[in-house]
């Protein structure tokens, strides 16, 4: 593979995720209102959203500090650069792949949270203030069930790095602890990604939201950097949990540009299937109690626990 | 001071009916003190308290109260000339309920209810922000409004936490003021329906209602069967999508989108249904002085059934979903719970109350239940929370619906409404027409309706038959919000606030007027 097609397929990979993050949450959004019985917005509808916030004016409280104004750019950058090393289209390994590992990836996307955080409180408002600090409750209990989660994928498939981990999940062929593993991932990728149970996207209510709450002061560009930074993160997620944690299928097996054409479509499909997921769990139950945030990560934990035991004795 | 009961007999001149009905503030206060509070925590409180406050009768400010026995339904009147210096003992140092009533007593003609425990501004809350009540380490002051998300109307509330745990919540409403009672006197009684109507824009037929009850009885006329049946209609339609719409709002803060938009649907239905029936999705005009509405129910009757019959089983269906989802359930039961005590307390009115166990609701007093021939269901709950509050309002739902069948039945099967002929047919004076209420002094009359959110009291006095000489309102809301605060903060965090705010599902300009 030469360097002019590995950048190429480089660049498709981060344009892949910064340009249909937005269609992949337009279209849960218009799915979950169609459950409802309703008409939906347009799939395209949070590019719109978008559009209009970048050619707003930007607003900032008087005594912001520079966290604050920094914040967003790292929030929208940390998904971007995450999506260099996992295997976003493609089986094969490109040139970052090896620049770090599941667990920097997972440092690097907790780094623009926290910087968001402290951007939000740095804003002054007291509602980013309990944002803030109920989002550092709900990164508390995920945060052990993500460690304990890449332990088990360490010892399972004796790699960190997500182009391996992939293609030893593959050869395991949905063992008990590949499923354990799915299913405790899925569980983060609910919390981090602000869904139900642990979080309602779509509520305005001030005081029961958590993720909605940290970007209280933030307007205009900032906000729509913050926003567009959310569906990325969230697909890079879940990409991580499509492609790395449950199976390479679908993605590009040659440095062509048809094959990797037809990787994009295969993962997009895959999208559909976790949106589709994602719209039957929350049109079916409710939003947990704060506190109860707790024992659903618990469970995803126990799962986590049970797949490293299994490993260990090795079944 | 005796107990003495009021009856103004007819051929009384007014004065003789002001020396019969006046007493000392003092003995005024003892006197509801005596009727409304229970003797001990076993005993009901032996009469209710319809209204208490202040009137300018009859030209400087009066303090009037009017009970009401829950069993006879005698309604009781008194009124009593404070002093000159306008100082009057405080009816909240004995009874909490009269707390926000005696600071805007206090604020809007400077009588001062002496001894009151918490006398602070109440009216132009923008220009007094309120202070906090808890002080320590570690808490946290939240402000929350008066501008909210959502379509909510305007109410400022002051959370004190520590971390997540709400340690106390000072509501602060009348961001609403429009002074109706004001702006009521001296207009015609077809001008003052309108504003009536106009209290709260939820509570329409209640609040219409309640106005006609009270005009007509201070004009010693009443109005035939068939336009009570009819009203008794427009309460039940509008009880429903109020309920409907409660209930979406509350599946909506516990996050269950689905039951959400269907409840909204349902309500939407209604409220189509109220605008093809009156012209007015929210049932304005349906309340008429001594007439009706103009509806040939014989023709509209299979429409309306089927139009109730499909709201009723969307509703069923959705309720019960809701109800058999765990999670729901789970963030419901226990969370802003009302304790018992605190309904003789606050003289807890409607769907609020019955989720406490307490089964106050005009329906069942006055007289409805003769008129239709049938006696209501009274569904209540025992534990005072969410869960209860949504129990009762699923059931409540049920109750109107069998209510509305009945009432079409009797309507269609009835005289031909339009020709029942207007009231001013009718004699006057028919006081044996209510042999359960002692007449209440000359001119004046008092109107008390069920409406969604519990009882509506309207206390009125005409001048010449013509016009409004004195008019006091006393919503629902009003003896509830007190309590609302009270029940946040007693032991719920932070994320628990919209459920409850739902669960209530109060009415911020029905308290405010």
């Amino acid at each position: 593979m030469s360097l002019g097609r590995a950048i190429e397929l480089q660049a498709i990979q981060i344009l892949f995720i910064l340009l249909l993050s937005p269609l992949i949450k337009g279209i849960l959004n218009r799915w979950k209102e169609f459950i409802q019985g309703k008409q939906g917005p347009s799939i395209f509808q949070v590019y719109r959203d978008l559009r209009k916030l970048f050619h707003k004016e930007r607003l900032v409280p008087t005594d912001a500090g520079p966290a604050y104004l920094v914040a967003p750019y790292i929030y929208f950058a940390a998904p971007l650069i995450v999506a260099l090393l996992i295997p976003v289209l493609t089986t094969f390994p490109l040139f970052m792949a090896f620049a770090g590992d599941m667990l920097a990836g997972g440092f690097i996307l907790g780094l623009g949270t926290f910087t968001l955080l402290i951007g939000a409180t740095a804003g002054g408002s007291p509602y980013a203030g309990i944002g803030s600090t109920r989002a550092r409750f709900v990164s508390m209990t995920t945060e052990p069930v993500l460690l304990l989660v890449l332990i088990a994928v360490s010892f399972s498939t004796h790699a960190t790095i997500p182009y391996v981990v992939n293609q030893t999940f593959a050869k395991m062929v949905w063992s008990p602890v590949h499923l354990l593993l799915v299913v405790a991932f899925f569980a983060i990728w609910l919390a981090e990604t602000g869904r139900i149970p642990v979080d309602n996207p779509s509520s305005h209510r001030e005081f029961s939201m958590i993720d909605a709450n940290r970007v209280y002061d933030y307007s205009g560009p900032d906000l729509a950097l913050i926003e567009w930074g959310g569906t990325m993160k969230s697909m890079v997620l879940g990409v991580i949990l499509l492609n790395v944690m449950t199976t390479p299928w679908g993605l590009a097996k040659a440095p062509s540009l048809g094959a990797v054409f037809w990787a994009v479509l295969a993962v997009f499909a895959k999208f559909l299937i976790l949106d589709g997921v994602v719209v039957w769990i929350e049109s079916s139950i409710g939003k947990l109690r704060l506190l109860r945030i707790a024992e659903f990560m618990a469970g995803a934990a126990a799962c986590a626990v049970v797949a490293v035991v299994l490993t260990v004795i090795n079944i | 001071m005796e107990d003495v009961q009021v009856h103004a007999s007819q051929n009384r001149e007014l004065d003789d009916n002001l020396q019969e009905t006046q007493s000392s503030s003092a003995d005024l206060v003892a006197w509801v003190v005596h009727h409304c509070l229970p003797v001990d925590k076993t005993n009901l409180p032996k009469a209710q308290l319809l209204y208490y406050g202040w009137v300018s009768y009859p030209s400087t400010p009066h303090l009037l109260a009017v009970l009401r026995d829950p069993v006879t339904g005698l309604v009781q009147w008194r009124f009593a000339q404070p002093p000159s210096d306008g100082r009057v003992p405080s009816l909240a140092t004995h009874w909490p309920a009269a707390s926000w009533i005696e600071r805007e007593m206090w604020q809007t003609t400077g009588m001062e209810p002496v001894g009151h425990p918490d006398l602070q501004p109440i009216l132009h809350p923008e220009e007094y922000l309120p202070e906090g009540m808890v002080t320590g380490a570690g808490v946290f002051r939240l402000p929350l409004g008066p501008v909210r998300a959502d379509v909510s109307e305007s109410g400022f509330f002051l959370f004190e936490t520590i971390g997540e745990q709400i340690m106390h919540l000072q509501p602060q409403l009348f961001y609403k003021h429009r002074d109706i009672e004001t702006l009521g006197i001296h207009q015609s009684i077809a001008d003052a329906l309108l504003l009536a109507e106009r209290v709260s824009g939820t509570a329409t037929v209640a609040h219409s209602m309640a106005f006609c009850q009270a005009a007509e009885q201070a004009l010693h006329r009443t109005v035939p069967v068939e336009i009570k049946w009819e009203r008794s209609l427009w309460l039940e339609m509008e009880r429903l999508y109020n309920h409907a719409h409660d209930l979406a709002q509350l599946a909506s803060a516990a996050g269950m989108s689905v039951g959400q938009a269907q409840l909204a649907r349902v309500k939407e239905e209604l409220l189509r249904l109220n605008g093809d029936l009156t012209g007015s999705r929210y049932l304005r005009g349906s309340v008429r002085m001594g007439d009706t509405c103009q509806v040939t129910w014989s023709q509209v009757r299979s429409e309306v059934e089927s139009v109730l019959e499909n709201a009723d089983r969307r509703f069923t269906h959705f309720t019960n979903l809701l109800r058999h989802t765990p999670t729901f359930v789970d963030r419901l039961v226990g969370t802003g719970r009302v304790r018992k005590d605190w309904v003789d307390a606050y003289g807890l009115v409607g769907p609020v109350a019955r989720a406490c166990g307490a089964s106050v609701d005009s329906r069942n007093e006055s007289e409805i239940e003769q008129l239709a021939g049938y006696h209501i269901c009274l569904p209540t709950r025992g534990q005072g929370d969410a869960l209860d509050r949504f129990e009762v309002r699923v059931l409540e739902w049920h109750v109107s619906q069998g209510m509305i069948r009945k009432l079409l039945d009797l309507l269609c099967n009835g005289k031909e409404l339009t020709n029942v002929g207007k009231y001013k047919d009718f004699p006057r004076p028919v006081s044996s027409t209510h042999p359960i209420h002692s007449d209440p002094p000359d001119g004046w009359g008092v109107g008390i309706v069920e409406g969604p959110r519990g009882r509506v009291c309207h206390v009125l006095q005409l001048k010449d038959d013509v016009y409004l000489n004195n008019s006091r309102i006393r919503g629902a809301s009003s003896w509830i919000w007190p309590v609302f605060g009270l029940a946040v903060s007693n032991g719920n965090i932070q994320t628990d606030f919209p459920v409850i705010d739902a669960s209530f599902g109060l009415s911020y300009a029905g308290t405010d007027r």
